[in-house]
């Protein structure tokens, strides 16, 4: 099972909608996918078509209380992927799991009892979508992922949100040691009539090619309003699966799966 | 440095150009003129062949294909260009590659042999106009880096800055370099050819050298810890960023290797490990001990000292004991016997 993280402390560069749609594209390849939204935004949650705040029990529970059982959380859709929900109140946890003990692996352990004991369904992607912040509840994703996927909008601002992502994923390795690896960067909203978005692509593919690595998802997510719209209809890859964006997303899921 | 051709050499001479390209010192008032009618944004970050095929490129273009009106109005770079070239300004070279406060003979001939290589593949005639560098002028080495080129003009502007930059190629850096400096020159016509390829200076382009050190300058390092440590070659970006546990695995997985023989091996842990954190003194005796595993005698003893500046006290003792072999015998292989006790003594154990 492998978890993926979808984070960066940037709001808006399409972290959820990266995240819905590569869940679907991932159930589509015949990949058993469970969303787990951490967002306390729920921007997942109500894309997928639930009502913040109207399911009894949210990711919330899987941080807040240690003995829950992950399965009564989970919801299945009508899109081929099942959803852990969010709701405003997942906030919270961070006050509440400040005094526990272990309350930085509270997902992970809660995954992996999953994993290891008698699951009825068994997952091969759990696809974590992280809020813009890095507190506890990031945190907990952060430790429970075996991926860290990134997306990222081209823009100078998105990329000091990446430096910044960098350097606390970096204080998050010395001083927890989470095993997560980095998958790759998404680049979303990509507007390929701006001169600017080709230079900064083009600059940031040299410089991590250079020092670390092909670790930019050759497709990119080009600027759509179809995208855009699709938000409060159904994701772009099942509203519209022949649409550049959701081609890209296929191509991405694809390489997931290589990778 | 191969000997310098001169343009006579290399360039045929005739009485018209169509492009032309000033050289102009940093701070000279040429260089100020220009850069008062300039209006483009950051240059120096692009390269001096991109600019010179650039200029020739955007006149071929307009020249072959007969209405200059009506492409240049379909972009405003070109129209720029133009306007500079009409103009009989050109495009000021400040790149480093012709920091022109450094020109010297050598220099000149090679931007000259540059322009006509790509002069000829373009089939466009050029006139290099060369301003020199002022006495008066700051070095370049001391000035600070100006902000950029800054080309394309109005056509007034630049007749109100002509005066400025007068052709003196008397005054040029270097007799040879002189000569053809205000020497027309025309390429070969190859002009069937140059249809194929567009090159103008784009806002693409202009954005890229604007962010590039910006971009250079991120720290991504953090990110990648997990991807780089778990490799075999770690990378020393990634120390600082190391829990604990992963340093004291990493430090056994250097022990180990020592034990096993494989000093090379673990001799880039232990650099690794010096590296990442310079101020600890363990660190440094473990490496100037495998340095002297390794045969690097001389090395080692010098790391072992620093670990004896960081309050290492064992590390000089070690120093001063193979230095003392060494004193003995005149050199470190012949000091077998003493050197392997005392490298017995110093081999890591289980």
């Amino acid at each position: 099972m492998r978890v993926i993280a979808f984070a960066n402390q940037k709001g808006g560069v399409g972290k959820t909608t990266s995240c819905v749609n590569l869940s679907i594209c991932l159930s589509q390849s015949g990949r058993r996918v469970l969303l787990v939204d951490m967002d306390p935004q729920a921007n997942a949650t109500v894309y997928l078509g639930m009502n913040s705040g109207e399911r009894t029990y949210t990711s919330r529970f899987l941080l807040d209380s240690p003995h829950f059982d992950l399965e009564r959380a989970i919801v299945r859709t009508e899109f081929g992927i099942d959803v852990i929900p969010s709701d405003r109140k997942l906030l919270e946890s961070n006050k509440t799991l400040l005094p526990e003990y272990g309350r930085e692996t509270r997902l992970r352990d809660k995954l992996e009892n999953y994993a290891e004991g008698f699951s009825p369904r068994e997952y091969d992607y759990v696809m974590v979508d992280c809020a813009p912040s890095l507190d506890l509840v990031t945190i907990n994703a952060l430790m429970a992922a075996t991926d860290l996927v990134v997306p990222v909008q081209p823009r100078f601002f998105a990329l000091k949100g990446l430096e910044e992502l960098a350097s606390m994923v970096g204080e998050l390795y010395r001083t927890l040691n989470p095993r997560v690896k980095v998958m790759g960067i998404i680049i979303t909203m990509f507007d390929k009539t701006a001169a600017l978005d080709k230079s900064i692509l083009e600059l940031l593919k040299g410089k991590v090619e250079r020092e670390f690595g092909s670790y930019i998802f050759p497709s990119v997510i080009y600027k759509s309003v179809l995208v855009s719209e699709s938000e409060k209809r159904l994701p772009v890859v099942l509203h519209d699966p022949e649409a550049p964006a959701s081609k890209a997303y296929q191509e991405i899921a694809a390489e997931i799966m290589r990778r | 440095m191969s000997a310098p051709a001169t343009r006579d050499e290399r360039i045929p001479v005739s009485g018209e150009e169509n492009v032309v390209i000033t050289l102009a010192a940093e701070g000279t008032p040429a260089e100020k003129a220009i850069r008062r009618v300039g209006r483009f944004g950051k240059l120096k970050e692009l390269s001096l062949g991109f600019l010179i095929d650039q200029v020739l490129a955007t006149h071929e273009e307009l020249r072959a294909r007969g209405k200059e009106e009506q492409y240049a109005a379909e972009d405003e770079t070109i129209r720029q260009v133009e306007r500079l070239r009409s103009a009989g300004w050109c495009v000021l070279l400040n790149d480093s590659a012709v920091d022109a406060t450094r020109l010297d003979r050598l220099t000149i001939t090679d931007f000259v042999r540059e322009i006509s290589d790509r002069s000829a593949k373009y089939g466009v005639a050029v006139r290099i106009r060369e301003v020199p560098a002022e006495e008066t002028s700051p070095p370049a080495a001391v000035a600070e880096p100006q902000p950029a080129i800054e080309a394309a003009v109005a056509a007034e502007s630049a007749v109100a800055a002509e005066p400025e930059t007068t052709v003196r190629p008397e005054d040029t850096v270097g007799a040879e370099a002189a000569a053809p400096a205000s020497r027309a020159v025309e390429a070969p016509a190859a002009a069937e050819e140059t249809h194929q390829k567009k090159e103008y200076l784009s806002k693409h382009d202009l954005l890229t050298g604007e962010y590039r050190q910006a971009v250079d300058e991120l720290n991504l390092n953090g990110l990648f810890v997990g991807n780089l440590s778990s490799e075999e070659r770690m990378d020393p970006r990634v120390f600082p960023f190391l829990h604990q546990k992963e340093v004291s695995k990493l430090l056994m997985r250097a022990n180990r290797l020592l034990q096993d023989g494989s000093c090379d091996k673990a001799l880039e842990l232990y650099g690794l490990l010096a590296e990442g954190e310079p101020e600890n003194a363990d660190y440094r005796l473990l490496q100037g001990r495998a340095l002297l595993f390794a045969g690097e005698y001389e090395k080692g003893v010098a790391v072992l000292r620093e670990a004896e500046a960081l309050g290492e006290p064992t590390a000089g003792s070690i120093a001063r004991r193979i230095q003392s072999f060494k004193s003995l015998t005149g050199s470190y292989p012949a000091t077998t016997e003493g050197l392997r006790n005392l490298m017995g003594e110093l081999r890591p154990r289980e």
